[in-house]
């Protein structure tokens, strides 16, 4: 593989990419220091590889150069961000979660975190994971949840906390079910509640259905630590406090916290790594699409990048039919479909 | 003469026997199990399955599908095994085929259902079942055979088994569940083969003869939680027998969904989880939450981590 030419002044850094459902978070670390250098957060808008281009962009056109020792992806589009810039590195949510609370918290025994459409608890104990649960086929209370609500309210899912925190009479809403909530929240509008009140009664109900889901059965001490986008909704910290009874952190970065912990990961990886060929992503052309392989009943659903309009890489193969294929000798698809 | 036997209900010991033993008295008899894959002629056709599970109405397709290709479709209405009661779903498979074989204008409609009632507390029951099992398949034609049956595997023919599958590995996890949950691909979304490949051996439940766990489960037998499920007393006994034995580095209950018996036993298994002097990582999956495998997946690999320790050192 070509090393490519680095500059005397580049900075080594690390690099974090989390591609969630709804948003794609980057974070660059100082390799000496450890500090956060530079993050971003933008919509995924349903197009992963655009936003992870995006991020390559940013990072590529920073005047500081830098130089990228090592890259890791988390988040439900992992495994095709860790394609796109050829790393090797790719960790769940919940250990690159455990990995941000801790380094920022180091005393922390309990993780709360919300993204789009991921819910988790992570439960810490002398400073070691010991358990942990995230929602399943149920979004209730997650961020996509509070932006479509915020938009049938006819307001910008960023002013919802302060519109909780100035409600004196929180309104009653369901929390068991989205649906239900969103029923709730339609007669309360019909029969005149004001919106501070019906934003403070949808922070109550999200809270109570995640303790009461995510959360069951879960010990939670403090420190609490709250990650993931929602924490920027001061209404929701306010609920967990009340319902909790414990105080809730929110640190810098909770926003960018999976991203941070991937490159504390990438940061950690043992052995020399190969050159980083991320920003290949903004040279040449990707695209990705899948087929059904009907090798077997298993029928799995192959994903296969393509690199200037040649397939190079494939996934998703319960078999390892493509994905395990040596270079060169693929098996492009076409025969299975 | 060839005989379908759905291969869901191949997942409990005693129909495996039956079929050994069959196949053994009537060397002419072909078995045929179908694939299983809930994909079969029947995939698009709506059915009756009633209030079920997946793990039933995959079976009630399963069992569809065979239908047409054999001459009987063996399908004993299961109420009781090893004296303990399973899932009321098993006695009612034999009538939800039946219902929609004749709803059905398909082909297999003529094919003849076996659904001989097995209620077995001990071995005379046992025997009385094979020969009401072996005469209503064979009907008239009724040859003399032996009701000498060979005798079940031994407790210490299954430990040296189980010795050899956890050979390779390093670790073990119990991976707790019905029998259907734990040995059907489909069903534990390849769960064992994924934590294999990950280093970790597995052990079940079936890996244990039933008596044994049966006797220990009875430790937990007490008013009104007393596990009178066959299923459920045999989760209850491998998480018990499990974590005072084997000493597994974590511990998964893998259920379809939570009906009432699997509700209580995760509720059990949670209490008798947080009072284990070691604390072993614990993981609760539900199949029916999981439409993809990449979420079963992150799940095992956050779990993987946690057993082996999530640090910043």
């Amino acid at each position: 593989m070509e090393s490519p030419l680095v500059s005397p002044k580049a900075v080594p850094v690390y690099l974090g990419i989390d591609v969630g459902s709804v948003t794609t978070k980057m974070v660059v670390l100082a390799a000496d220091s450890g500090a956060v250098l530079d993050h971003v957060y933008l919509r995924t808008n349903g197009d992963p590889i655009r936003s992870i281009r995006q991020v390559m962009a940013r990072i590529e056109g920073d005047p500081r150069e830098f130089q990228v020792l090592a890259a890791a992806t988390t988040g439900s589009g992992r495994m095709l961000a860790a394609k796109l810039i050829g790393t090797d590195l790719v960790k769940n949510e919940i250990t690159t979660h455990t990995l941000a609370a801790l380094t920022i918290a180091p005393d922390a025994q309990t993780i709360i975190e919300i993204g789009g459409q991921d819910s988790k608890i992570i439960i810490v104990r002398e400073r070691m994971a010991i358990d942990f649960n995230m929602n399943t086929v149920c979004a209730a209370g997650t961020g996509s949840f509070l932006d479509q609500q915020a938009g049938r309210l006819g307001m910008r899912v960023e002013d919802m906390g302060e519109m909780a925190l100035a409600s004196e009479s929180p309104a009653s809403i369901s929390g068991r079910c989205t649906v239900f909530a969103e029923t709730d929240m339609i007669h309360k509008q019909q029969i005149g509640v004001g919106r501070n009140d019906i934003v403070a009664g949808l922070c109550q109900s999200l809270v109570r259905n995640y303790l009461a889901t995510v959360g069951r059965g879960k010990q939670i001490l403090a420190p609490v630590v709250f990650q993931g986008g929602v924490a920027a909704n001061k209404g929701i910290v306010r609920e967990f406090e009340k319902q909790t009874g414990h105080a809730i952190e929110v640190f810098p970065y909770y926003g960018v916290a999976g991203a941070y912990g991937a490159a504390i990961y990438a940061s950690k990886a043992p052995g020399e790594r190969p050159p980083f060929q991320g920003f290949e992503l903004l040279k040449r052309d990707f695209t990705v699409d899948s087929f059904t392989c009907r090798k077997c009943e298993e029928e799995c659903t192959v994903l296969r990048l393509h690199r200037d309009a040649k397939a190079v890489s494939f996934w998703n193969d319960r078999c390892g039919r493509y994905s395990e294929a040596k270079k060169g000798n693929h098996d492009n698809g076409d025969t299975a479909i | 003469m060839k005989i379908g036997l759905p291969i869901e209900l191949l997942s409990l010991e005693w129909v495996r026997r039956l079929q050994q033993d069959i196949t053994q008295l009537l060397p002419d008899v072909r078995f045929c199990h179908g694939s299983g894959s809930a994909r079969g002629g029947y995939q698009d056709i709506p059915l009756s399955e009633g209030d079920a599970c997946f793990p039933f109405k995959k079976m009630i397709r399963t069992a569809m599908a065979l239908l047409p290709e054999v001459d009987r479709l063996l399908i004993p209405r299961l109420v009781r095994l090893d004296g303990h009661l399973l899932c009321p779903n098993f006695r009612a498979f034999p009538d939800l085929v039946a219902l929609n074989r004749d709803r059905l204008a398909g082909p297999g409609k003529e094919t003849a259902i076996i659904d001989t009632v097995v209620e077995i507390s001990n071995r005379t029951d046992e025997e009385r079942v094979r020969v009401e099992l072996i005469q209503a398949l064979l009907g008239n034609s009724v040859p003399t055979f032996s009701t000498e049956f060979p005798k079940p595997e031994s407790a210490d023919d299954r430990a040296a088994k189980l010795t050899a599958k956890l050979g390779p590995y390093a670790k073990s996890i119990a991976l707790i569940g019905r029998a259907y949950m734990v040995q059907d691909p489909h069903l534990n979304m390849g769960i064992p083969a994924i934590l294999n490949g990950q280093g970790y051996g597995v052990i079940t439940p079936q890996d244990i003869d039933f008596p044994t766990l049966d006797q220990v489960a009875t430790r937990n037998d007490y008013y009104a939680k007393t596990m009178y499920w066959r299923g459920a007393r045999e989760c209850l006994g491998a998480f018990m027998h499990l974590t005072e034995g084997f000493e597994p580095a974590g511990i998964i209950y893998l259920l379809s969904f939570n009906c009432g018996v699997d509700a209580l036993v995760r509720i059990e298994l949670m209490s008798l989880h947080k009072k284990l002097d070691k604390k072993i990582p614990m993981m609760v999956l539900v199949g029916d939450e999981h439409s993809q495998r990449e979420h079963v997946f992150t799940r095992l690999e956050a779990f993987l981590d946690v057993i082996d320790g999530i640090t910043t050192s």
